[in-house]
């Protein structure tokens, strides 16, 4: 296919694939999912927060009505690993000595209806010897604080490449150490100044509002059908084939439409649990979660970052140390992970000639935090463009500027090892500015910031497959991995199928997916759906156009370049040749399937910081022009301004709405979201207490604009969406604010209070 | 005082609600008749919007008696000594009625509570009935020095609206009206510009004027004043413990003079 | 006093999606169980449980209500709308589906039936919407993905549609 021509499906205004299920409300969740004869499952939840658990009596659970089956620790013998979690196992199924957080799963019970389980939970008898609680990291650290795991999970330490290094369990109540070095350390001798700052980041929780849901069955002959809201469906038939001994071919895992999960859904959930109840009972169990407990099971990780940055007195950044603490909770969920990317990402998208960064997981006993959409990068920005800009003010240089002066060139490796920034950088903040009126003279009270979230994109190694098959009349099959969770994957994966085959959008199904047919998949996850997936499936569509083309060539007597496709018809010269007659006249009458697979991995490469050069670069650029209330300390945002780089757009609206979700995601975290504790108690659990934007909390004017700068690696130009214009909001908020009233603020979320705090401790209230 | 929601089970749901006795009574007699001889404990149920958060936060009635029938419960209406509002009506229907003219900037401020999907269902019984931090009636009516008509077995009585928070309703379990005494003619003004966190109502009335403020997670403190109490001293007197983890009392000592005064402005501002 | 039940066992009868049923259950059913679980209309979609987030909203007499928090009991001899009674016989969308669908005003999906069915009240009662309005509006319900922008745009869009069409008529 000619590249140069104009792209018919790509960037067109169509309606998504999943438009008309959805506003019909024929869609189906996994929370939908039921059998006849399932069970419902209900686990009992820890009410300490750090316990020796002595004694778990569910005997009366056992005889309570409608109960098929109880679980305590106990029964966990029966399973030959019944730990899990990401680099470490260190989460077991359901705790057998200890408890680790206030809802830490104690027993569970499957019954005839929920209301029966929960009855029957209440009168399991658990006795707990309390142990001292940790419920920040600040205890955790402590000298004298308890080890929250006394024996070493077993864990992994992934190959890293040039300047990486991790460690399993450096130092007490850390689980795992990432770090980073480049460059040498002595230029901060030659530096004219050293800025030394800290930060804090609060936790927020996704609220996905589908729950974590899922319907397990394990059926005789140990074949296990599971159908869950989930990320990663691969990877999870691979932890349940572990825990439980199984060959993966004999898990069936289906994801049907997800409803929402902004990293939480990822790895094992609701699903062991469910598993064991029915393998116990020989009946479908379905597991669904309450938004409440849903608090319970994954969050977002709050963080304390320190950096030491070095700089001339024009603002030419030089050197750049961090330390980087993840409150990764009881258990290590992803932590591990997420510390490689807030440790990696934290030096921002500036040029520097030496930067040394550790990020420590830090146990405490608060719920496990996991992923969470910008994956570490949100933390590393927060703390990151913050102290550009303080830096900036500080020297008496425009903030602008002195990103302007740092930023990596278009192309320019990012760090020595890594793929070139596929962004210019300085166009999109120079964009930004304009949009917000950076330039514009000011009131008194009102400031504009601006700021850059900077990520690495498209996961670590991260493998993927496709296959698209067309059968004879010429209907297109896209089988991959890709959960459709939102993001519009099933609309921007079709669409490039239907590019490549020339064919109308409506033409290209995508298939259901089910782990026993759909290829292999690491996950969706790191903005990877295009830009990794995509690639994949690209290929897979070139291969099938290409046997197509060949097949109609050898029947036209002519060469494969000579043709091209159109909806199904082979166009040669001025003559049009239906394909379907084509195909059976050479296979017979029943036809035939041309069957393409397409793989995308980024090469594997020792001199690359992550052991794989980065797939893409995701930027978000935003600019906030707000106005700061001296006497209250109140914030109000009469402009927000974001924008991502999609590369090509493969569906505008799908794109602009994804920067507007994470932007108001953003929002939220800067100003008012969070999980709040009293100790080791969250108090506001639930829809209700906890906050989370709503429309009357839209800035006055919200604009995401998004680029198309042309320079991604995935199909036509593509780059990933979906994090970026999260990353850099809270940042852009607190510069903002400095330049309104000359207060910084550093710690999370930015509530009257603190600016208030702030403007007094200044004598400017 | 903040305290920290005692630990719970968090699983429970709607569904953990058995079948059960379902009375429907249409008058208040009928009510309290039904709440003495239904199996215990039985629960009033209204608009529904906070009956399942209960639920779920682990009341298990054993009857229901649905209120929706009682028209006693639906008046609303005003004479030349008090404001008086059914415990069934709803925020929509209170801030439209136009007996809330009687008392200037309530209806303003009766409009801006919950959503336009939850002021049409939720009653402002459930509302003060619900004891629960987050809900704002209360502070608004213990602003105006409102009273609670709740119906026993022996008859109504009167609570101040402010001692919900901590009386025994058992004998006089029925929220039958609140009334609001005009005398003085009150005004009000509400600020909840500050939520999640806090907010606070003034009402003034000749001689004297009433300060609420509350939290997300504390009972509305109420404070007495003379006119003309500068701003600031009145935030001030706000109790030593009165803070909790999202907000501190020195914060809202201080931001809430700088409302506060702005709502003395607003308040004396010539209509 | 009406005593409705003795036993919780109840039977009701109401109009739903236009169409009259009745129906056997239970004092403590809720109406999203009902529509859910015994007449398979999935489209309610429960996520909160606790009235906030409107995921459920149905419309009852034409206002929306969270029919998780909603007993079967409370819709008797009343008029119920679920997400699967706006398309017309033939399948064509309503306005405010159709509008959705243009503007991608969703993604996972999750909130839509329930975002559709408060903006189609809203249409009911301000034919023209002023943005503020819609804001409002809207507000009453939780959407973890989009933003709002895009949905508040597809409602000003249907309002554009309907009026065109009574125009025409």
């Amino acid at each position: 296919m000619n590249d140069q021509a104009p792209l018919r499906v790509i960037g067109a205004e169509i309606e998504r694939s999943d438009a008309h299920v959805k506003v019909t409300g024929r869609a189906r969740y996994s929370y939908d999912a039921a059998r006849p004869g399932m069970l419902h499952a209900k686990v009992l939840r820890s009410t300490r927060a750090h316990a020796k658990v002595l004694r778990v009596d569910a005997s009366a659970a056992r005889a309570m009505p409608g109960v098929h089956a109880v679980l305590t620790g106990v029964d966990l013998a029966d399973v030959p690993m019944p730990v899990y979690g990401y680099f470490i196992k260190d989460q077991p199924i359901l705790a057998t000595d200890r408890v680790r957080y206030e809802g830490d799963m104690v027993a569970a019970v499957a019954a005839e209806t929920e209301g029966q389980a929960n009855a029957a939970l209440a009168r399991i008898v658990v006795e707990y010897e309390d142990l001292p609680a940790l419920p920040d990291m600040e205890a955790a650290l402590a000298e004298d604080a308890p080890e929250l795991f006394e024996e070493a999970p077993i864990g992994i330490v992934p190959p890293y490449g040039a300047g990486s290094s991790g460690a399993l369990r450096p130092r007490r109540n850390v689980c795992y150490s990432y770090a980073y070095e480049t460059g040498d350390p002595s230029v901060f001798d030659e530096c004219d100044h050293v800025f030394e700052d800290e930060f804090r980041f609060s936790r927020m929780h996704h609220l996905h509002l589908e729950p974590f849901v899922c319907l397990a069955h394990w059926k005789e002959g140990d074949e296990i059908e599971l159908t869950t809201s989930c990320q990663n469906p691969f990877p999870l038939r691979k932890e349940i084939a572990r825990i439980f001994r199984v060959p993966e071919s004999r898990i069936a895992v289906h994801v049907p439409f997800v409803g929402g999960g902004f990293g939480s859904k990822n790895n094992c959930k609701t699903e062991p649990i469910a598993l064991m109840l029915s393998r116990r009972t020989g009946r479908p169990v379905r597991f669904c979660l309450t938004m409440e407990e849903g608090f319970l099971t994954n969050t977002q990780h709050a963080a304390i970052l320190r950096l030491k940055t070095g700089v001339m007195a024009d603002g030419t950044l030089v050197a750049r140390q961090s330390h980087v603490l993840l409150d990764s909770g009881a258990y290590s969920d992803a932590s591990p992970l997420v510390a490689e990317k807030a440790g990696y990402r934290v030096a921002g998208p500036y040029r520097y000639k030496h930067i040394s960064s550790v990020c420590d997981c830090v146990m405490t006993n608060q719920p496990p935090a996991g992923p969470f959409r910008g994956f570490g990068g949100t933390q590393a920005t927060w703390a990151s463009d913050s102290q550009i800009d303080m830096i900036a003010r500080r020297l008496g240089i425009d903030p602008m500027e002195m990103r302007m002066k740092n930023l990596v060139d278009l192309h320019e490796p990012w760090v020595p090892g890594e793929s070139g920034v596929d962004s210019d950088m300085r166009e999109g903040l120079d964009l930004v500015a304009r949009e917000v009126g950076y330039d514009r003279p000011r009131e008194a009270n009102r400031g504009v910031g601006l700021s850059i979230g900077f990520k690495d994109g498209g996961g670590v190694n991260k493998p993927a497959q496709a296959r698209v098959k067309v059968s004879t009349n010429g209907d297109v099959h896209l089988m991959c991995g890709t959960v459709e969770i939102g993001q519009g994957a099933r609309t921007a994966l079709s669409q490039v199928v239907a590019e490549v085959m020339d064919c109308p959008l409506a033409r290209v199904e995508y298939l259901p997916l089910d782990t026993r047919y759909t290829p292999f998949d690491q996950g969706t996850n790191a903005s990877s759906g295009i830009s990794v997936m995509g690639q994949a499936v690209e290929r897979a569509a070139r291969s099938v156009r290409q046997q197509v083309l060949q097949m109609a060539a050898e029947e036209l007597g002519t060469e494969p370049d000579k043709l091209r496709l159109d909806n199904w018809t082979v166009i040669h010269g001025n003559e049009s040749h239906a394909l379907a007659p084509m195909i059976m006249g050479r296979y017979g009458g029943t036809g035939f399937e041309f069957t393409g697979d397409g793989f995308h991995k980024q090469p594997n490469d020792h001199h690359a910081p992550l052991e794989t050069k980065s797939v893409f670069w995701e930027i978000g650029w935003a600019g906030v022009d707000l106005s700061v209330d001296p006497e209250t300390g109140q914030v109000f945002i009469h402009k927000l301004v974001v924008s991502g780089d999609a590369g090509r757009a493969i569906h505008k609206l799908v794109c602009r709405g994804q920067d507007e979700g994470a932007a108001l995601m953003g929002l939220g975290q800067a100003l008012y979201e969070r999980m709040i504790h009293d100790g080791t108690r969250l108090v506001n659990g639930e829809a209700l207490m906890y906050r989370v934007p709503l429309a009357e909390d839209l800035p006055e004017v919200f604009e995401a604009i998004t680029q198309e700068q042309g320079h991604g690696p995935g199909p036509f130009g593509a780059k990933g969406m979906g994090e970026g214009a999260m990353l850099p909001v809270a940042s852009a908020v607190a510069n903002a604010i400095e330049e309104a009233v000359g207060v910084r603020l550093t710690e999370l979320p930015l509530t009257p209070e603190r600016v208030l705090s702030a403007l007094v401790e200044a004598g400017k209230a | 005082m903040f305290t920290a929601p005692a630990p719970r089970g968090l699983a429970r749901s709607q569904a953990d609600l058995p079948p059960v006795p379902l009375y429907r009574p249409d008058s208040v007699a009928e009510a309290i008749h039904a709440l003495d001889t239904a199996p215990a404990p039985a629960a009033l149920y209204a608009g529904g919007t906070d009956f399942f958060a209960r639920l779920r936060e682990g009341e298990a009635p054993a009857a229901l008696v649905w209120l929706d029938r009682v028209q006693d419960l639906r008046e609303v209406g005003r004479d030349d000594h008090a404001l008086r509002l059914g415990a069934l009506v709803t925020h929509h229907e209170a801030f439209r009625h136009p007996a809330l003219d009687a008392v200037p900037g309530l209806a303003a401020a009766w409009r801006r509570i919950a959503t336009v999907r939850i002021r049409r269902q939720a009653t402002l019984g459930g509302n003060l009935m619900a004891r629960r931090t987050r809900y704002e009636l209360s502070i608004l009516l213990t602003a105006l020095g409102a009273s609670a008509q709740m119906a026993g077995a022996d008859g109504t009585i009167d609570l101040p609206v402010e001692d919900l928070w901590q009386a025994d309703t058992a004998t006089h379990p029925l929220l039958v009206s609140v009334t609001v005494p005009l005398e003085g003619c009150p005004r009000l003004d509400y600020e909840r510009s500050m939520r999640p966190t806090f907010t606070q109502a003034l009402a003034m009335r000749d001689g004297g004027w009433r300060l609420v403020v509350a939290t997300e997670y504390l009972r509305p403190w109420a404070h007495d004043m003379a006119p003309g109490t500068p701003p600031a001293e009145a935030t001030a007197a706000l109790p030593a413990d009165f803070a909790d983890p999202a907000v501190s009392r020195a914060h809202m000592v201080r931001a809430g003079a700088a409302f506060l005064k702005r709502q003395i402005e607003r308040m004396e501002a010539p209509a | 006093m009406t005593t409705l039940s003795e036993n919780g066992k109840i039977d009701i009868a109401f109009t739903l999606n236009g169409q009259p049923v009745s129906r056997a259950t239970t004092t403590s059913r809720t109406l999203s169980d009902l529509l859910r679980d015994d007449m398979d209309l999935k489209g309610t979609r429960v996520a909160c449980g606790r009235t906030v987030c409107g995921a459920c909203s149905v419309l009852v007499d034409g206002f929306p209500r969270a029919a998780c928090s909603t007993f079967a009991f409370e819709v008797e001899g009343r008029s119920v709308t679920t997400i699967e009674g706006l398309e017309a016989e033939d399948g064509t969308l309503d306005p405010v589906q159709a509008a959705f669908a243009k503007k991608s005003a969703f993604q996972c999906g999750y909130c839509t039936s329930g975002m559709i069915l408060l903006a189609r009240a809203l249409l009911a009662e301000h034919q023209r919407p002023d943005r503020e309005t819609i804001r409002e509006w809207i507000s009453s319900n939780i959407c973890r993905c989009t933003g709002y922008q895009l949905i508040i745009e597809a409602v000003e869009e249907a309002a554009e549609t309907m009026a065109g069409k009574e125009a025409a008529e």
